[in-house]
């Protein structure tokens, strides 16, 4: 099966990737450049946090749970504090999916959560999707018309 | 992708995948179940990536043991989990090989 002609310009959003694991993030900038999206990675909290403060806000931050230092709930709490992280969609990548994981991760302020380990699909809807929703404005491009907000909703799983 | 990058990814993966097994197994070995939790903890993403899936399994319920197993069930949880590994590698390498 061919993949969805996206609707909305990827290559004029900025995904932020958060993860310890080198693996990770060259998983990550391979799926999220390989959708057209532009991709920063941060190899944990504080570098991400410089990244964030260094520029235009994200259309989407993807962070890592749990890392060395501060972890992704903490960063997550850390972010919602900054002018420009109050409303950027923030996505949890988290091998743990419990009730009581997903009570974190809506307590520190996220949007969603992806489980790992995630295929490219699953993670490129949650990017379109959640993009969508961001304050951040598209470097210079505008959306395509056409799109669905409620059925781009319906194929992604934010925290309840 | 293309196929250059594609090699580089894969190749980049599997190396960084048998490092941390490496490594795991050290941290078996001395018995340091913390470290070793966070050890198999890295591995359910990275070997779930690479498409090795029972590998990814059997890692996550390693780190359930390390934090909250006994040691019979840990030992016996980390031998399974090391003989996955030796057969995904080997998938893993062949399937570049072949590439």
């Amino acid at each position: 099966m061919s993949e969805q002609k996206p609707e909305i310009d990827r290559r004029a959003r900025t995904i932020l990737g958060v993860d310890d694991s080198p693996e990770m993030q060259a998983i990550l900038h391979a799926m999220i450049t390989g959708a057209g999206y532009a991709f920063l990675g941060a190899q944990d909290a504080s570098e991400a946090l410089e990244r964030i403060a260094a520029r235009e806000p994200f259309s989407v931050i993807l962070t890592d749970v749990q890392m060395p230092g501060m972890d992704g709930f903490e960063l997550c709490r850390q972010i919602r504090k900054l002018p420009k992280g109050k409303k950027v969609p923030i996505i949890f990548l988290t091998v743990n999916n419990t009730t009581a994981d997903v009570e974190k991760c809506k307590n520190a302020g996220g949007n969603a959560f992806i489980v790992k380990p995630f295929n490219s699909k699953t993670l490129v809807r949650h990017l379109d999707h959640w993009s969508q929703q961001s304050t951040a404005k598209p470097l210079g491009r505008a959306l395509t018309p056409g799109s669905s907000r409620a059925r781009e909703a319906s194929a992604t799983k934010a925290i309840p | 992708m293309d196929a250059a990058k594609f090699i580089a990814l894969a190749n980049q993966l599997t190396q960084g995948l048998e490092a941390r097994l490496g490594r795991l197994a050290e941290l078996l070995d001395g018995s340091s179940w913390a470290e070793a939790a966070q050890g198999a903890h890295d591995i359910v993403s990275v070997a779930g990536n690479v498409g090795a899936m029972h590998l990814s399994a059997l890692a996550r319920n390693l780190e359930r043991l390390c934090k909250n197993g006994g040691d019979p069930e840990r030992r016996s949880a980390s031998a399974a989990l090391r003989n996955e590994a030796i057969e995904a590698m080997r998938a893993l390498k062949g399937y570049q090989s072949a590439v």
